[in-house]
């Protein structure tokens, strides 16, 4: 049984610090008795402070702890422990015939629906439809004042000039944003403190302001005649505005079934919350998915297997113009190493993606990218791709992110995934001959443990 | 439709509408009805549609360019299989600076199962070892074509393809210089020397003093004429090194007049009673004794000025010519000195001499005497002397005698000059003692990190499965809590483990 999962991994799934350090603690093999191990599960007994020993099991594909201590943390020190032993001495767990407790456990979680996804964000809601009515007016009523709030806001701006919005001190744009989020409209608040990045961002800034300004521009006016435009872009300018549609609600014609490799994880703070983007692509439709986690600060990510795991079972995307965000039910982790996936063969087919993708969804920042074929080379300190029509697309990358692609191609034509945003491509793993590798920008050595 | 109306928009957005307005341009594929309609809107709503409109346009159309580079070379295919990344991961672990002390034996045994580095560790070992010309020697063979090829793609990388050769004595660093020198005296110990002697004379004072110190590799007559010159250096340091070289060969003419020196100093006395060793110590230390070495001030107060020069010249001799003039053997020899009004000066200058010639039989006497006398620290390096199954041995049978590893006795003291594989005997000895000590917790954590640290890399490899078990047991055991001796349970894992991924790859291939 493979496990791909590191301790740093690992650790990230603690709900606190003491969870941590105790969970290390916990990660040696004298402590446990009977540890075992199946093709999705891993389990022990420990020694506590009761009578009879904890019973600890992990679930690998999800992954999913149970244990019978008495803690209420989740994943509790005793899973960490475990699964952190897992990862380091794989040879303590003998293959086995997993014992009842173990498998009593796997099938209740097979059989029952899952009360709470891990990715939901609001638990459903019951009151009565005229409440329910009510409340939306209000928040109606909320969200076009500070629509309208912003329009004025970005007009000043440019009626002084973008000159003189260097100088602005950040709190400004601060409180503008806060004020985004009171008028419920978190999305918003989003992008204009993601122009506000912008302004230090160094050479160019303010083509890149005017560029974060316009798709602004684009979001308010869009949202102002809402009513006019497609179900489709309707659900995209909600879903971008920060209006949250529930899982439970999403409709069932977005289903596709497919295996899934997950090609990259990343984790950014965004308007004090941490989102965590999963991107997956799917062997056989041949397209990309987005998950999204969130967790407000102090809490744990809910866990999400990490790059290079392939999941098998039904993806179900939001409705879009051009759908990318999903959500997945009930994943089953696949033992079958992946066939290789097509992703786009040359830039023609990729571009060609992504302007199908920006005519649907024009403010769109990031599109996924898998490309099948390219060679990494770099010149006067540009990264670059190539395809095998002899053009390229340049890269934004650190240099022992690009020599790390240089190794692993050699010279010859590689898998990279990545993000391109019309201008520039990101490239976050790349396939080598033992499976995907995730992508670092700085070397590993020196990167210090977070 | 181009970049130019993107600048314009850019422009305008800079100085602000109030100033500049709007540009107004023609939207290709916007009807004239919804062109009119723009000009009606407020300038900064016309600016940021334009905007809007312009740049989804630039991006949807968006060519990529020709490539104009030539694009790299394909790297020549390699025999050697790259090592998987669950092995690399230890050594980055190590790198991490978690069991930093295995990194030699992940390096030795990747390379005795015909491994290279894999290729997405590569730039990581290119970038980390780049300025340290020892350890890069260690990590050249793993390599492979491929890293070989991703060196040359990096100028910040050069000097992993430069190979030490002659242009690196010209034009160094001195820590290249210095790798160099050591590479070639170990390889063509005569030919170091002439590349030392061809640029002796321009070195600064400590670059003469430090290259020396590296002819002690390989030393042999015919770096003699040299070394005479060497003593007549014009900085003291060299001076005394030179010495110090000339003093290691025992047909010398500087130990020579050594011997010399010595004959009316020192001789055996048989009588009908009793035998002893006459001494005599020297009135002076002359201006040519001080040319060969010997220092005029003794170091402490604690030997008097003549002792320390006969001492001194003491150490010039091979101890195995006292045996020979005497027909006494080393233990005869010993013996005699102890007790004697000079016994200092004797003993050390003799124990000088035997580290000095690397006499093996000496080098056992005066261990054994020392574990019979209680008498180790001055003795305790000659171990060093002895080849490594003899060290084994002997430490074996110090553990034997002596069963403690605590820190201030000597048995901890030898184990840590013992820095290669330990014989099986040994390492179980040496195991089932920590064992002891850290179920009695007799030794506090704080005093033995550093032996437990140092000792984990020379357990024998086959010892370390029991190793675990024991270690398991006696923490167990344990009333309290002990991270040291914890930790160095987990390292016995880590190399356990190490060991096993690397061995275990190659098997399956």
């Amino acid at each position: 049984m493979p496990s791909s999962w590191t301790a740093q991994q690992i650790l990230s799934l603690a709900p606190d610090d003491s969870s941590r350090k105790n969970g290390q603690l916990l990660a040696s093999a004298r402590r446990w008795n009977n540890l075992g191990q199946s093709d999705t599960a891993i389990w022990g007994e420990l020694a506590g402070s009761g009578a009879s020993p904890y019973l600890t099991q992990v679930e690998l594909s999800e992954p999913a702890f149970k244990c019978t201590c008495p803690s209420r943390k989740f994943p509790c020190k005793h899973a960490l422990g475990l699964f952190l032993l897992y990862a380091a001495q794989p040879g303590s767990f003998r293959q086995d015939e997993p014992p009842g407790w173990v498998t009593e456990w796997l099938k209740r979680r097979a059989n029952k629906e899952k009360p709470k996804s891990s990715t939901q964000e609001k638990p459903p809601r019951t009151t009565s439809p005229a409440a329910l009515e009510r409340r939306a007016a209000e928040r109606e009523k909320r969200m076009l004042a500070g629509l309208e709030d912003l329009e004025r806001w970005i007009t000043d701006l440019l009626r002084q000039g973008l000159a003189s919005a260097q100088s602005l001190p950040r709190s400004t744009w601060e409180t503008t944003a806060s004020r985004l989020v009171d008028a419920q409209i978190p999305g918003l608040s989003r992008m204009l403190l993601s122009t506000a990045d912008q302004i230090s961002s160094g050479d160019g800034w303010e083509s890149r302001v005017l560029d974060q300004l316009s798709r602004i521009h684009m979001v308010l006016q869009g949202y102002r005649r809402i009513d006019s435009l497609s179900p489709e872009t309707q659900a995209d300018l909600r879903s971008l505005v920060g209006i949250v549609t529930r899982q439970d609600d999403l409709p069932v014609d977005g289903t596709v079934n497919d295996v899934w490799l997950i090609v990259s994880q990343t984790t950014n703070e965004e308007n004090r919350l941490f989102v965590q983007r999963t991107w997956l692509w799917g062997q056989n439709s041949n397209r990309p998915a987005l998950i999204l986690a969130f967790a407000p600060p102090g809490q744990p990510l809910p866990p999400t297997p990490p790059p290079g795991m392939v999941l098998q079972g039904d993806l179900i995307y939001y409705p879009s113009a051009y759908p990318l965000r999903a959500v997945m039910r009930e994943p089953i982790f696949s033992r079958k190493q992946p066939a290789k996936i097509s992703g786009y063969a040359n830039f023609d087919t990729a571009i060609s993606a992504y302007a199908q993708a920006l005519s649907q969804i024009p403010w769109l920042e990031r599109f996924p990218m898998l490309l099948s074929d390219v060679i990494p080379l770099t010149s006067q300190g540009q990264w670059m791709l190539c395809d095998n029509y002899q053009r390229i697309l340049p890269c934004t990358t650190s240099d022992f992110c690009g020599y790390t692609l240089l190794a692993v191609s050699g010279g010859k034509p590689i898998q990279v995934f990545g993000e391109w945003d019309g201008r520039n491509f990101m490239p976050l793993s790349v396939q080598t001959n033992y499976g995907l590798h995730v992508l670092s920008t700085i070397n590993p050595i020196q990167e210090v443990a977070a | 439709m181009s970049y130019s109306q993107w600048q314009a928009l850019t422009t305008s957005a800079i100085m602000g509408t109030q100033r500049r307005g709007s540009p107004t341009h023609e939207i290709p594929g916007l009807s004239q009805e919804a062109q009119a309609n723009l000009r009606t809107l407020p300038l900064e709503n016309q600016l940021l549609t334009n905007a809007a409109l312009l740049s989804a346009l630039l991006r949807a159309g968006y060519v990529p360019p020709q490539c104009q580079v030539d694009l790299p070379e394909h790297c020549p295919p390699d025999s050697a299989p790259p090592c998987s990344p669950q092995v690399a991961s230890y050594l980055l672990r190590m790198l991490r600076k978690e069991y930093p002390q295995l990194l030699p034996e992940w390096f030795s045994l990747a390379l005795q199962h015909g491994l290279r580095l894999n290729e997405v560790a590569l730039p990581m070992i290119l970038d980390y070892f780049v300025n340290d010309s020892q350890q890069k020697q260690m990590i050249i063979p793993l390599l492979g074509k491929r890293g070989e090829w991703l060196a040359n793609q990096n100028p910040a990388w050069a000097t992993w393809r430069k190979p030490l050769d002659q242009s690196t004595w010209e034009n160094g660093s001195r820590k290249e210089r210095s790798t160099y020198l050591d590479q070639t005296r170990k390889s063509a110990p005569n030919e170091a020397r002439l590349i030392l002697q061809s640029t002796f004379e321009k070195e600064l004072a400590v670059d003469r003093a430090h290259f020396l110190e590296i002819l002690s590799i390989n030393l042999s007559p015919a770096d003699e004429s040299f070394l005479e010159l060497t003593l007549n250096d014009r900085s003291k340091e060299v001076r005394r090194k030179a010495a110090d070289l000339l003093a290691s060969l025992p047909n010398s003419q500087l130990v020579n007049r050594m011997r010399q020196r010595l004959k009316p100093l020192i001789s055996l006395r048989s009588s009908f009673l009793r035998t002893s060793i006459e001494v005599k110590l020297p009135e002076t230390c002359t201006e040519d004794m001080q040319r060969d070495g010997i220092l005029p001030d003794p170091p402490q107060t604690k030997i008097g000025q003549k002792a320390w020069w006969f001492t001194q010249m003491m150490g010039c001799i091979p101890p195995s010519e006292w045996g020979k003039i005497w027909g006494k053997s080393p233990q005869q020899i010993i013996d005699l000195i102890r007790g004697h009004e000079w016994e200092g000066a004797l003993r050390s200058g003799l124990i000088t001499a035997t580290a000095r010639h690397k006499d093996i039989v000496w080098s056992q006497t005066f261990l054994s005497d020392g574990l019979r006398h209680n008498a180790f620290s001055e003795v305790i390096s000659l171990i060093e002397i002895l080849p490594q199954n003899q060290q084994d041995e002997f430490a074996f049978e110090v553990l034997r005698q002596r069963n403690t590893l605590a820190p201030d006795q000597p048995m901890a003291q030898i184990l840590t000059l013992l820095s290669h594989t330990w014989n099986e005997p040994l390492s179980q000895a040496v195991l089932r003692r920590v064992a002891l000590h850290l179920r009695s917790a007799d030794i506090p954590s704080w005093r033995w990190s550093g032996f437990l640290e140092n000792i984990l890399p020379y357990l024998h490899p086959d010892t370390l499965i029991d190793a675990i078990q024991a270690m398991t047991i006696a923490l167990e055991a344990r009333k309290t809590n002990d991270n040291v001796g914890e930790k160095f349970l987990a390292g016995l894992h880590f190399r356990l483990e190490m060991r096993r991924a690397i061995i275990n790859s190659t098997q399956s291939l």
